[in-house]
């Protein structure tokens, strides 16, 4: 029974429209409402609560905070400084990589016509990988590929690059591959009709149509691998250290004012980029390549 | 019409497709950077350990997988494993479906939540686990508030043990499951409640047989995806869990780094991405035989 | 047919899917300024077959010639073809004179150039003000306009245009089709369109290629078509008519008259030339060849005429459309009811049910379709 047909009844009937009941609320939807209300406070407050405690004077981080100071965030030690600035080098990295890679990818999945969703569906495989274990094969192919080239991987930039990358493709083809498949096929074929070849086509019609959620997905790669530890664990070493790792191994073995410091500019950090994303690329893009 | 008729025609030829350029980056790095390490980690498995660090390539044994099924230690290990992921997608679901309700039908206020848990959902598991440290910490705003409400009689321990990390887990997880729902429960058209509502259902009858098989495939969808997150978190159960949560991919951790016994860790991989793979293929089958009844009741 | 030059050459070109084939044993040659229609239902090849002439898809054997040149196995790219899609296809990121300019900038044109053509193109579709808007501010008919100018400021061998109105409401369908021909006759461009709608093909066409199931039905002038449909299938798809099965029984007089004897038994006088004594063939009557008159009236109306068909009949009912009315007469001696097509004008408006009348028929307005040459819609039948 459509609307239409259900209001006519209502009225004929002389009851008042029992849509009116919606209006008022029941038991159960207030409910719903608390439930709901609590659900978005519960994901908020351990965070919110960090960067109150992040404030606080005492040497032993206490929740409420018995004064407000900036001395954990002035007295930040410098090796914090230099895990993050390798952190932002290794996701910018990881973001380039996984774009040159991803994006092509994408364009390619959803041109393909027949058996297109197998090979997605095998793109996307790394993520189907606990990231834990992810973590130990790279740290043994790592090895092994040193033991036979004598390059250095672990310990090293460039093996963590590689890691992250296999995380962070599959990030980037969740991003850009739903609007490839929207992106029509008489558009490049209209400039190849024009006289463009395939690598003008690429660069000058399909990438700018993809812009939107090549850079959802460039920043996607850039905090997945910018937040990692489980498979950072295992790949750093003595000269390199990312922040998360690094945070890691200090609040497993200890608990100070300044780990709530730090974590609190970097979240500042994340939260203004994903904010400005967002904006930029509105929340349904956002949501939808998140899982 | 045409002089040239008879034109020697050409053989009939099978065009390749001339995407699979854009595909040749993105296959060749999963192959060498995935495939590879993968296949050569889990091969490990199959081989005896040698002591820290080395593994003997000359003998290949099935010991430690038969371990896995036949030791009380292990098996404890796995059967902790999935009911900490049972724990953490049943949650995730109950608190789950409700906010995403309210979002999918929150009109003006939609965005705004919306932005929430995107933010959320990108927030450093770092910071989560600290501000549940202090939290569910002994002296935490939780433990005064029990304590003041005469519930508790002395600070309950909260973190460090299978609670902590239940609850930092189902936190990290939930926004992605949140986002999941969001689009289902959005799917499930209005009319059908106003249309319960007609027809005289309470609200609560609405949501318990209206909503809620409507949304049923993405519940399932939903509940997959929060079960093989929490399978496969380390970070968050690593430090909530304390010493008495060993899971899968903690213990996979220690087996590689302290234990140093690759072949185990290996052998423990390849269980977790196994059971992982199981309930994937057995919930996408349920679910699709729901979609398939669902469509034979129209 | 003889034409001056051919320019478009299409030699057996056959494609096919999965071993079954979409077009098959397409055989058209095109000469240069003509307008031709590639007219059919949705999945008769004829998209294919321009996608094929593009270079979009290569053929499974035959060959396509332009202007003497192989171009069979040419990609896209180098084959200068101007193509309009339905769904506009223009690109979003560029504005309506950048999109213009796409074909241009390719070939490394300088921008005083560039811009000089896409002005110049612009007005051709009467866009020239709107150069610096978004394709998205644009309507569709308009973005169609500016999908035109883009395919043209390629100085194209080949204007194609796939389906280009159908994504378009009747009233600016109408209007870009008469911009179409406008451009047509002014640049007098080769331009082929591929168009399921035959009014469109009719209007605009030198000549009509009639598709159907992947192959060719009938290639000729609109009105050649309309009015002597070579298969059945053409005089189905193209206007509508009663068929009756028949077979000749007299050859053609001096006049061009011969006769057919109809299943029910009845004679019917047709113009046609080919087929011997016996042949089985199917008469086809259009409604608005139809005339009907009082019965008291035939004789009179009749005099004034050689070899008119004449049918007693009754009226079963009418249909009233605005413009025109239907009437549909029940004739005794065909056995078949024949809707009578009459355009509403004062006094015509005054027969009614059950009424006694006659129907009139000139002997060159019957169709004379050969039986055998049923031809691909049978086929697809069986």
């Amino acid at each position: 029974m459509s609307d239409i047909d259900t209001r006519t009844l209502m009225s004929v009937s002389g009851r008042p429209p029992r849509a009116r009941r919606s209006m008022k609320l029941s038991l159960s939807d207030i409910m719903l409402r608390i439930v709901a209300a609590i659900g978005i406070l519960f994901l908020l407050l351990p965070t919110l609560i960090s960067i109150v405690v992040a404030f606080g004077p005492s040497r032993f981080p206490v929740f409420p905070p018995e004064g407000l100071t900036l001395k954990w965030f002035t007295s930040i030690d410098p090796s914090y400084g230099d895990a993050a600035l390798t952190s932002v080098i290794l996701a910018a990295w990881t973001a380039v990589i996984s774009i040159a890679v991803g994006v092509p990818a994408s364009f390619g999945l959803a041109r393909w016509g027949r058996g297109a969703n197998i090979l997605q569906t095998l793109a996307r495989a790394p993520m189907q990988v606990p990231y834990v274990v992810i973590g130990v094969m790279m740290l043994q192919f790592f090895v092994l590929i040193t033991k036979t080239t004598g390059v250095p991987f672990v310990g090293t930039i460039r093996g963590l690059v590689i890691a992250h990358c296999v995380v962070a493709v599959p990030y980037v083809i969740g991003a850009v591959y739903p609007t490839a498949c929207l992106l029509n096929t008489s558009l490049d074929d209209a400039a190849y009709g024009l006289g463009a070849s395939r690598l003008y086509t690429f660069f000058r019609v399909v990438l700018p149509s993809l812009k939107g959620s090549i850079i959802a997905g460039t920043v996607f790669a850039f905090l997945v691998s910018f937040d990692d530890v489980p498979i950072t664990l295992f790949l750093v070493g003595s000269n390199v250290q990312t922040l998360p790792v690094k945070l890691f191994a200090d609040t497993e073995f200890s608990f100070t004012p300044e780990l709530f410091a730090v974590s609190t500019l970097a979240t500042v950090v994340t939260c203004i980029l994903v904010l400005v994303l967002t904006k930029r690329v509105g929340t349904q893009r956002m949501s939808g390549a998140s899982s | 019409m045409s002089s040239t008729r008879g034109a020697p025609s050409r053989a009939i030829r099978k065009p390749r497709n001339p995407f699979r350029v854009y595909l040749i980056p993105l296959f060749v790095l999963q192959f060498a950077t995935f495939l590879v390490p993968l296949v050569l980690f889990f091969r490990m498995a199959f081989f005896k350990n040698q002591g820290p660090g080395l593994v003997d390539y000359d003998h290949a044994t099935f010991e430690y997988l038969g371990l896995i099924f036949v030791d009380p230690y292990y098996q404890q290990v796995v059967l902790d494993t999935v009911i900490f992921g049972l724990l953490v997608t049943v949650f995730t679901l109950l608190l789950g479906f409700p906010i995403a309700y309210c979002i999918a039908r929150a009109g003006r206020f939609k965005e705004t939540l919306l932005i929430v848990v995107i933010v959320t959902s990108f927030t450093s598991v770092i910071i989560k686990v600290l501000g549940w440290k202090i939290l569910l910490g002994a002296s935490g705003p939780i433990n005064s508030i029990l304590q003041v409400l005469g519930i508790a009689d002395e600070p309950l321990r909260l973190v460090n043990n299978l609670f902590g990390a239940v609850v930092g887990t189902v936190h990290a997880v939930l926004p992605l499951i949140v986002l999941l729902l969001v689009p289902v429960v959005e799917r499930v058209p209005v009319r059908l409640e106003e249309a319960a509502a007609g027809l005289g259902a309470r609200r609560f009858t609405t949501y318990w047989s209206v909503v809620l098989p409507a949304a049923r495939i993405g519940l399932v969808s939903g509940g997959l995806v929060a079960f093989a997150y929490a399978m496969g978190s380390f970070t968050t159960p690593a430090l909530l869990g304390g010493k008495t949560t060993l899971i899968l991919p903690i213990l996979i951790r220690q087996q590689a780094m302290t234990t140093i016994n690759y072949p185990m860790s290996a052998a423990l991989s390849i269980t977790l991405v196994v059971i992982v793979a199981i309930v994937t293929v057995v919930g996408l089958s349920v679910g699709s035989g729901q979609r398939a009844r669902m469509k034979g009741d129209q | 047919m003889s034409y001056a030059k051919s320019f478009l050459e299409l030699q057996t070109v056959r494609k096919e899917y999965a071993g079954r084939p979409a077009v098959s044993g397409f055989d058209l040659t095109v000469r240069k300024g003509e307008f031709v229609s590639f007219l059919g239902p949705s999945g008769c090849g004829k998209t294919t077959t321009v996608r094929m002439i593009a270079g979009y898809i290569q053929p499974t054997s035959g060959r396509i010639v332009l202007d003497g040149q192989d171009v069979t196995e040419m990609p896209p790219q180098r084959r200068n073809m101007g193509m309009v899609f339905q769904d506009y296809a223009l690109f979003p990121h560029l504005t309506v004179q950048k999109n213009v300019e796409f074909g241009l900038r390719v070939r490394k044109m300088t921008s005083a150039k560039r811009a000089a053509i896409a002005k110049e193109m612009l007005a051709l579709v009467g866009l020239a003000d709107a150069a610096d808007l978004q394709t998205s501010q644009l309507s569709g008919g308009m973005q169609q306009r500016v999908a035109i100018a883009r395919a043209l400021a390629i100085d194209p061998e080949l204007l194609l245009l796939d389906e280009p109105f159908s994504a378009l409401d009747a009233k600016t369908r109408e209007s870009l089709r008469q911009e179409v021909l406008r451009i047509h006759s002014e640049t007098g461009i080769t331009t082929i369109l591929v168009t399921h709608d035959q009014s469109e093909a009719f209007e605009l066409s030198d000549r009509v290629v009639l598709m159907n199931s992947g192959e060719i039905e009938q290639v000729a002038t609109p009105r050649e078509l309309y009015r002597s449909p070579a298969t059945q299938f053409a005089s189905d798809f193209i206007g509508r008519s009663v068929k009756l099965p028949a077979m000749k029984v007299e050859q053609a007089d001096a006049g061009g008259i011969a006769a057919f004897m109809t299943k029910s038994g009845s004679k019917v006088w047709a113009t046609e030339h080919t087929p011997s004594e016996g042949t089985d063939v199917v008469l086809a009557i259009r409604p608005e060849t139809l005339e009907i008159v009082d019965a008291n009236d035939a004789e009179s109306s009749s005099a004034t005429r050689t070899m008119t068909n004449t049918w007693a009949g009754v009226i079963r009912d009418r249909l009233f459309f605005g413009p025109s009315e239907e009437v549909n007469v029940y004739v005794e001696d065909l056995g078949v009811e024949l809707p009578v097509s009459k355009e509403t004008r004062a006094g015509t408006g005054d027969w009614s049910k059950g009424q006694a009348v006659r129907v009139l028929l000139n002997a060159h307005d019957v169709l004379v379709i050969p039986a055998h040459a049923d031809s691909a819609l049978s086929r697809a039948e069986r």
